[in-house]
């Protein structure tokens, strides 16, 4: 290639250079500025060779529209992505498809749009054309969420360049204002300067403050007073001074206010938007999921006549293939073979299950050692899998609301302003002061709350962006009080402080023969079964395996072989029993069920005891949490002998066992209604419902999509620690918007007192305001360099 | 200073045709990829031709 041989790492790498270079698209090797990162196989990305799905039009319905017939759009989430190099590449490889109309990367989402006409090329092809270029491929279907969000996001964008432009055209004309002030401008200027002011704050007034009034308008429908009412209170009051200040010729104009005002507020709302959008983008993203297929059989008594179909697709009564390592499509029960199923994505529980020919499996699980054919018995939409995702939509459309700090302050705040000011009006009154207009409404307008209004938004963003920094993703900015005030924090133990896999613990020896030599041939023997556990024997062992000869294993029981002319077999105490009765006459119990023994003909030589290890992290993490009295909890659907251990080992005091996801929401709910706030730690679809009911609901980076989807934080890095690092985020942030509040109230409280005293003009209102707005945005800007060493 | 009353319509009429052009710039959709506009526009299309006509070449 460009004339060099270069070498690559696999075969895969190979071939994806082979295609880049048949299309003449070399030049991203030479312009880009990522390598890009080894594949992750875990990413649930189509398999190539199942792309035609793509053509099923009950998988396009979800994504693809319709434009006029000819021409149809797609829109993908393309994984992978690291440098504009590979938009140039796919956007280059897919414009020489012929019937590729257009095909446009945004690179800030990932996602691509196509434009294609389905006459004349499939949709599976083009999906082909780019997984060949080593990128996966995900439908981006585009929830009505998303889309309020674009449309929310241009609309404040418009709002704000609005009252960009115009309140700089009022700013140059106060300060021409200013600076003749108590020097004599002819009064013909001076009343040309305020009528363009006027002309300049209505769109500002009437177009981008326009959310504001309506805001205010609806809290005060809903008698629900927000930050919103006293701030269209002031705006308001401010303006009808300065309009009658205008056409009267007398009286002070507070134009300049208006329009820095609605700036600041614009630009605080917009810079939380964006940063709520950002985090919301790259959860869809995170959490966006291929369609699931089967493999079908086609024809009764056609033996290896499969189709591949999606999972949508499939009715009651039909046959699907399921192959290892694949999910299990929907609901069914075996009608040939037999294996076990991994169902922790499910019922939590860490344990393969053993499952025979007339037994249930269950959508969603994952078949782990033998092919097995299912007979379908629910469709999926009505599947066990689909039931926990009805679980869950309802914990979220109950999930408790995060009053904002502000929103609580807002009511009283508005309703002592008002009082207030008729008290300064009935003050000057009483005296007889001819400026008992003008002192009333400067006390309105210096007490339109600007600072108060930021101080929450600005630190919120601040902490969303912090968070960021570190690898945290706060999907939802009001997470961070909850957070800051959770109490107690109940976490999921398998997949969240555990691995997923079982390790080989102890080893209990009979004597027979050396501890290495019983691990040797028990390692050799598990080399034949693609049982978790027998995986976790090999991995022991590696690479020091003795030649077995014809070995034999029974399903769901152990394995039998010959080393250097012995019988020897590995698997459960019954299978032992069976092949050898006797040999351990200790019987050990069956301890947490995680126990193979190894015996040959006539003794029994050792057991293998395996447990569910704990990540690592795990308790330091705990450690951390309780030094700081938090309360901890365990929630599981693992049995309770294993909950016990490992809440022991973690010290962990509180702890529930047996869980099904309904218990786990109940117990959330339970401890929500004693006035707790609990934040969840969990990872799996049977924690989804849980996730979503918690106060605030933290997802690892490796959970299922459907829990990265409904938790508030999410956690990028394989690290737990990252959870005191957000926690200690949001505490500071919390006690940023605390003395952010503080302070804006206390300097809204003086500048009231000092205008009801009348000693506030225009000049000193607007100054006041900005520098008071600056001071609360500077201090919420502490928390970006926030570091996680600091508590 | 009668000057004024020539240049601040000018600058009403400016402040206008400002604000309708960013209008138009969002609804165009142009704030929404900050990041790979920037370097697409670095990557020019030529290139590709040169490299498929000297291999043509070859």
């Amino acid at each position: 290639m460009d004339g060099s041989t270069n070498s690559f790492c696999c075969e895969g790498c190979a071939t994806v250079a082979a295609v880049i270079h048949a299309s003449g698209l070399e030049t991203y090797y030479r312009k880009r500025t990522a390598l890009p990162r080894p594949v992750d196989e875990s990413r649930h990305s189509i398999p190539l060779e199942f792309s035609e799905l793509f053509d099923d039009q009950i998988i396009q319905d979800q994504f693809v529209e319709s434009e006029d017939g000819e021409i149809c759009n797609a829109k993908f989430i393309v994984q992978n992505l690291h440098c504009p190099t590979c938009v140039w590449l796919i956007e280059n490889r897919l414009g020489h498809l012929v019937g590729v109309s257009d095909a446009k990367i945004n690179f800030r989402t990932q996602t691509i749009t196509v434009r294609w006409q389905p006459g004349r090329l499939k949709l599976s092809d083009i999906v082909k054309c780019i997984q060949e270029l080593g990128y996966g491929v995900v439908p981006f279907s585009q929830t009505t969420h998303s889309e309020m969000i674009k449309i929310r996001h241009r609309d404040l964008l418009k709002r704000l360049g609005v009252a960009g432009v115009f309140g700089m055209q009022i700013m140059v004309i106060a300060v021409a204002l200013y600076s003749s002030a108590g020097t004599s401008i002819e009064s013909a200027y001076e009343e040309l300067f305020h009528r363009l002011s006027l002309l300049f704050v209505l769109p500002i007034l009437f177009y981008s403050a326009a959310p504001i009034f309506s805001g205010a308008l609806r809290d005060l429908k809903k008698r629900s007073a927000t930050m919103d009412v006293p701030i269209a209170l002031g705006l308001l009051i401010a303006f009808i001074a300065s309009l009658s200040a205008t056409v009267s010729g007398e009286g002070e104009v507070y134009f300049d206010s208006i329009a820095m005002f609605v700036c600041f507020q614009l630009i605080a709302r917009f810079m939380e938007h964006g940063a709520y959008r950002r985090m919301t983008d790259r959860i869809t993203n995170l959490s966006a999921s291929s369609p699931s297929y089967a493999n079908r059989l086609t024809d009764l008594g056609m033996p290896d006549s499969v189709e591949v179909v999606p999972a949508l697709r499939l009715e009651i009564g039909d046959r699907v293939v399921v192959n290892p390592g694949e999910k299990i499509p929907t609901d069914g029960t075996i009608e040939s073979g037999a294996t076990d199923t991994d169902e922790a994505v499910l019922t939590g529980e860490s344990n393969v299950q053993q499952r025979g020919i007339g037994d249930c499996v269950f959508g969603g699980s994952i078949n782990v050692t033998n092919s097995i054919v299912v007979r379908v018995t629910r469709r999926s939409s009505e599947s066990a899998l689909a039931r926990v995702v009805d679980l869950l939509e309802n914990a979220i459309a109950n999930k408790p609301t995060n009053h904002r700090l502000t929103d609580l302050i807002a009511g009283k705040f508005s309703a002592a302003v008002v009082l207030l000011a008729a008290c300064v009006a009935g003050f000057w009154m009483l005296n007889g002061s001819h400026e008992w207009l003008s002192h009333t409404i400067a006390v309105l307008v210096v007490a339109c709350p600007c600072a108060l209004s930021l101080a929450v938004p600005t630190a919120l963003t601040a902490a969303v962006n912090a968070a960021a920094k570190h690898g945290i993703l706060l999907a939802h900015p009001n997470s961070v009080q909850a957070l800051a005030k959770a109490n107690i924090f109940l976490f999921d133990k398998t997949g969240t402080l555990t691995e997923a896999q079982a390790r080989l613990g102890h080893i209990e020896i009979s004597g027979a023969l050396s501890r290495n030599d019983a691990l040797k041939i028990a390692g050799s023997l598990a080399q034949f079964s693609d049982h978790p556990i027998c995986k976790a024997l090999t991995d022991e062992v590696q690479d020091r395996f003795v030649n077995t000869y014809d070995v034999e294993s029974k399903h769901g029981g152990g394995i039998q072989g010959v080393i250097d002319g012995r019988n020897y077999y590995l698997g459960s105490f019954d299978y032992i029993e069976s092949q050898a009765p006797g040999v351990f006459s200790y019987g050990l119990p069956d301890r947490f069920g995680l126990v193979a023994y190894l015996c040959d003909d006539t003794r029994g030589i050792a057991s293998f005891h395996f447990e569910n290890t704990l990540r690592k992290n795990a308790k330091p993490l705990i450690d951390l949490l309780s030094e700081s009295k938090i309360r901890l909890g365990l929630l599981t659907g693992d049995r309770q002998s294993e909950a016990e251990r490992i809440a022991a080992e973690l010290g962990i005091t509180e702890f529930h066992a047996d869980c099904s996801p309904k218990d786990k929401l109940d117990i959330i709910r339970m401890y929500q209604s004693h006035g707790d706030c609990v934040a969840m730690v969990g990872d799996g679809i049977n924690d989804a419902p849980t996730l979503a009911a918690a106060n605030v609901s933290v997802a690892p980076a490796d959970a299922q999509h459907i829990a990265k989807a409904n938790a508030d934080v999410l956690l990028l890095d394989d690290q737990l620690d990252l959870l005191v690092v957000v926690r200690n985020i949001a505490r500071f942030a919390f006690d940023v918007m605390r003395t952010n509040t503080i302070w804006a109230i206390a300097y809204n409280l003086i500048g009231i007192s000092l205008a009801a005293a009348g000693f506030v003009p225009p000049l000193a209102a607007a100054v006041g305001m900005s520098v008071s707005s600056l001071l609360v945005v500077g201090n919420s800007l502490r928390i970006m360099s926030f570091l996680p060493e600091s508590k | 200073m009668e000057i004024l009353y020539l240049l601040l319509p000018i600058a009403v009429i400016v402040s206008i045709i400002i604000a309708a052009f960013f209008l138009w710039t969002v609804k165009t959709g142009q704030y929404e990829d900050l990041d790979g506009e920037g370097h697409r526009i670095l990557m020019d299309d030529d290139e590709v031709k040169s490299t498929v006509s000297s291999e043509a070449e070859q």
